[in-house]
């Protein structure tokens, strides 16, 4: 008994900490990211119909956002323009969006789709472990709870996007 | 042992090796909140926010090449459980089930209870299995011991599993999937009730730079549950049991402690588990105490060979005892050790092969002490080897072939092939289609091949009993929604039972039984905080000689489960487990009959953590659980003594109060 007390004593002694980091449901952060990621990244201008053509975001695969990514973006503009968020299910599709955010239902289907988007302006965006190695420019991942970004400068480039010294400084260099 | 001193073990052990990590315990906090706009975050704020990893859907089970249910930790959370068993029972197409002897707490798998012990379905922990070897599948322990705060999630691949898992997996395989330590942290709790009822649980976690330590334990002691026992009326008289009074007033006992610990360090991981439970039996009329026991322990070692190459090694040992007080008087130990070598190789975007090879050692005796000096009745052990491979191909966007093959060998027996095939076409990315082909083997268990009891001898020349099921399921997934309609049909062939001809029973390869039936499924995240969880099944099976329904497990069941569990900490969960009438069983018996039955369950939490301004780095919850509010006595038959009466199996309604500290946040 006193060794049971002695171990409640202990965690109530240490639950008087501070508190500093802020905390977020997984999806909530991507879409942030999601979001904030135009701001650092130059698409060509052929990438767009016109000036004031929005950002389109599309999601492939099982949307794991619910609606966070369409209540982060709403009523916001990046240089101008506002955003788009659509579900997209095949490369024909995808091939219209500036953003396409590949989910992790198709970690094992992904390949072809980056395929077909290769040398095109699209940001790929996705969050599987082996997704820059096959050809995606930004891969999200979790690293001690917090959401990490890897960018593959090289096929950002393929894709004649110019991202920003300060996302790379962010960002983990992916590896091949 | 003191049934508690495992959980303050593995506690201790922990808080010795944390050192001062726990008294850094993570310093995070404050939430941003679901409103929160984490778009005025720059990228900097970003990176540093905590993320809370979603459970719902994580796995996309329309592309699996297996039928999947997955318990996940929202689930687990919100509907809460005192063991697993509880929580299995809430899986499609499993139903509770029990045996008069060695395997009392079963849970059977579309059907298919026709051993008296969990022989049918695999259990494993983390992906490596856990098997008992003497009499071949004892479970109980695990299912009403094993720490059930340990878990991360639960996934129940229903249908033959041997392909990859080896021995056992015939008609279900259960993966225990723990949780990791993504932090540091610590939480203890209690509970008690009526009548004796009580236990507690605590958990620990550690993570420093690249080493992790998660460890759980348990203990549970259901109430006394007294009730009239009436010895069956075909055993009135039996010669060889001991004389019983025809009617005898039992308080029967059922308590169990577990613990688990999890370490990893870069590549390399181990893993240990304690189960133990106490409960009585019902052998010819005569009651006993009795104690299962299973230590199990993993190391396991993973290298990436090349980029597209990951590979695994793997020692597994699991140790279970036995132990009877009363007639028939035994005792049992025995242990299996299995060193795996695992491999999955990814040669283009369109192919994967996973393969491995296996060493499996296994031995065990068994004595009786109902005579002195005691003599042992099964005493042998052997060795065995298998080699594995899966093809999975991308036949085009939509359309997967699956192919695999295990090919074993135990020792005295011949050479022993398992298929699988299969296709999964995904006409969408929400829609699964799938037509799948599995074979499963169980091998002869240590009594089976080598008993030497005066009544019933092994049989070495026994084969591997084997099934074959196909499967045709029709899934759809999407993001708050989850369905899947399935249809199997499964036949076992040389199914291993007791020659009763012999004046000296034994163990033949003679049986055969054929499954059929359906699941529909379905969960729903009607919002975030409100779920409905759904499933119907139905299952009818005959044996070799055309006699139907010849499993204890009702032809229908139903479930249901509605769940609010909100961001302000509390949580209401209501659940109901409907089995039906059990066909093909005798209602005319001295003891209650097996009866269709509901277990409705209920759950509540609520965490004052956000009053106490602690929300985020741990505090204090209460809880209140209730297992058969409808309060329905389960009486079972008494499978395994052949007496045409039952037995008892849940007592009815019971109803826990509990508390929770923790400190850290999982």
């Amino acid at each position: 008994m006193t060794c049971r007390l002695a171990l409640l004593a202990l965690a109530a002694a240490l639950g008087n900490l501070p508190a500093e980091t802020p905390v977020a449901d997984e999806y909530q952060v991507k879409a942030a990211f999601l979001f904030n990621f135009p701001k650092f990244v130059e698409w060509p201008t052929e990438a767009f119909k016109g000036p004031g053509d929005p950002i389109t975001i599309c999601v492939f695969g099982q949307n794991p956002f619910g609606t966070a990514l369409e209540d982060v973006v709403r009523n916001k503009t990046v240089a101008n323009r506002a955003f788009v968020v659509r579900d997209v299910v095949n490369a024909q599709q995808a091939s219209k969006c500036q953003i396409v955010f590949v989910a992790a239902s198709e970690r094992k289907r992904y390949r072809p789709l980056l395929e077909e988007l290769r040398g095109r302006s699209i940001l790929t965006v996705g969050e599987t472990d082996d997704f820059t190695v096959n050809g995606g420019i930004i891969n999200f991942k979790l690293k001690d709870a917090r959401v990490r970004i890897e960018i593959d400068a090289g096929a950002a480039e393929l894709a004649k996007l110019h991202i920003s010294s300060k996302l790379l400084s962010l960002a983990e260099v992916a590896r091949k | 042992m003191n049934p508690t001193r495992w959980l303050w073990i593995v506690i201790l052990f922990a808080l010795c090796l944390s050192g001062r990590a726990t008294a850094q315990v993570s310093s995070q906090t404050p939430s941003t909140g679901a409103g929160h706009d984490l778009s005025s975050l720059d990228l900097e704020s970003l990176l540093n926010t905590k993320v809370i990893t979603a459970s719902k859907f994580s796995e996309n089970l329309a592309d699996a090449p297996g039928v999947i249910s997955v318990i996940s930790q929202d689930e687990l959370r919100r509907f809460g459980g005192t063991t697993l068993q509880e929580v299995l029972e809430r899986v499609p197409g499993l139903s509770l089930a029990s045996a008069y002897f060695t395997d009392r707490s079963l849970i059977a798998a579309r059907g298919d209870q026709t051993k008296i012990n969990g022989g049918h379905v695999l259990f494993l922990i983390n992906g490596r299995p856990t098997r008992e070897v003497l009499e071949g599948g004892l479970i109980s322990d695990l299912l009403e011991a094993f720490p059930v705060n340990a878990l991360e999630k639960i996934e129940v691949i229903k249908g033959p599993g041997s392909v990859l898992y080896g021995s056992n997996a015939f008609s279900a395989v259960v993966n225990l999937i723990t949780k990791k330590a993504e932090s540091n942290g610590i939480a203890v709790s209690g509970l008690g009730g009526e009548q004796g009822a009580k236990g507690s649980s605590g958990q620990v976690m550690i993570k420093r730079g690249s080493f992790s330590l998660f460890g759980a334990g348990q203990f549970h002691q259901r109430p006394n549950w007294t009730t009239d026992y009436r010895l069956p009326v075909s055993l009135i008289g039996d010669p060889v049991a001991p004389v019983v009074p025809l009617v005898q007033n039992l308080t029967l006992e059922d308590r169990g402690d577990g613990a688990y610990l999890g370490a990893s360090y870069k590549n390399l991981a181990f893993m240990s588990s304690f189960t133990e439970w106490h409960a009585p039996s019902f052998v010819r009329g005569s009651t006993a105490s009795n104690k299962w026991r299973r230590g199990f322990a993993d190391l396991g070692y993973t290298v990436k060979a090349t980029n597209d190459w990951d590979m695994s090694f793997n020692a597994t040992y699991t140790r279970n005892t036995f132990d009877n007080f009363g007639y028939p008087s035994i005792g049992r130990d025995s242990q299996e050790l299995v060193l795996e070598w695992t491999n999955g190789v990814t040669f283009s975007n369109r192919d994967r092969l996973t393969f491995g090879a296996l060493f499996n050692h296994v031995e065990g005796q068994e004595t009786y002490f109902g005579i002195d000096p005691p003599f042992q009745i099964s005493d042998g052990s052997r060795p065995g080897g298998a080699f594995y491979a899966q093809w999975d191909h991308q036949l085009v966007d939509t359309v997967k072939l699956v192919g695999g093959v295990q090919v074993n060998k135990i020792d005295g027996t011949g050479m022993n092939v398992v298929p699988r095939a299969g296709v999964v076409w995904n006409p969408t990315p929400h829609v699964g289609v799938k037509a799948l082909y599995s074979g499963a083997f169980r091998a002869p268990s240590i009594n089976e091949t080598m008993l030497n009891h005066p009544g019933l001898q092994g049989n070495p020349d026994l084969k591997p009993e084997k099934v074959g099921t196909v499967d045709l399921s029709v899934s759809y997934q999407a993001n708050r929604f989850q369905g899947a309609l399935t249809y199997f049909h499964s036949r076992q062939t040389d199914s291993i039972v007791v020659d009763t001809q012999p004046v000296r029973w034994r163990y033949l390869n003679l049986g055969e039984a054929t499954f059929e039936g359906f699941e529909l499924e379905s969960k729903y995240y009607l919002r975030k905080s409100f779920f409905l969880t759904g499933s119907v099944s139905y299952q009818a099976n005959e044996d070799g000689n055309e006699n139907y329904n010849v499993t204890p497990v009702p032809n229908f069941g139903a479930k249901a489960g509605l769940s609010y569990r909100a961001e302000n900490g509390l949580t209401l969960s209501i659940f109901d487990n409907y089995q039906g009438a059990l066909n093909g069983f005798s209602n005319t018996t001295v003891n209650p009959s097996p009866m269709a039955y509901h277990l409705l369950s209920s759950h509540f939490r609520y965490d004052l953590s956000r009053y106490l301004g602690s929300r985020d780095k741990g505090g204090v919850a209460f809880f209140a659980h209730a297992e058969n509010l409808a309060n329905y006595q389960v009486w079972l038959p008494d499978w395994g003594n052949n007496s045409g009466d039952t037995m008892p199996v849940n007592r009815g309604r019971t109803v826990y109060f509990g508390v929770e500290f923790s400190l850290g946040r999982e």
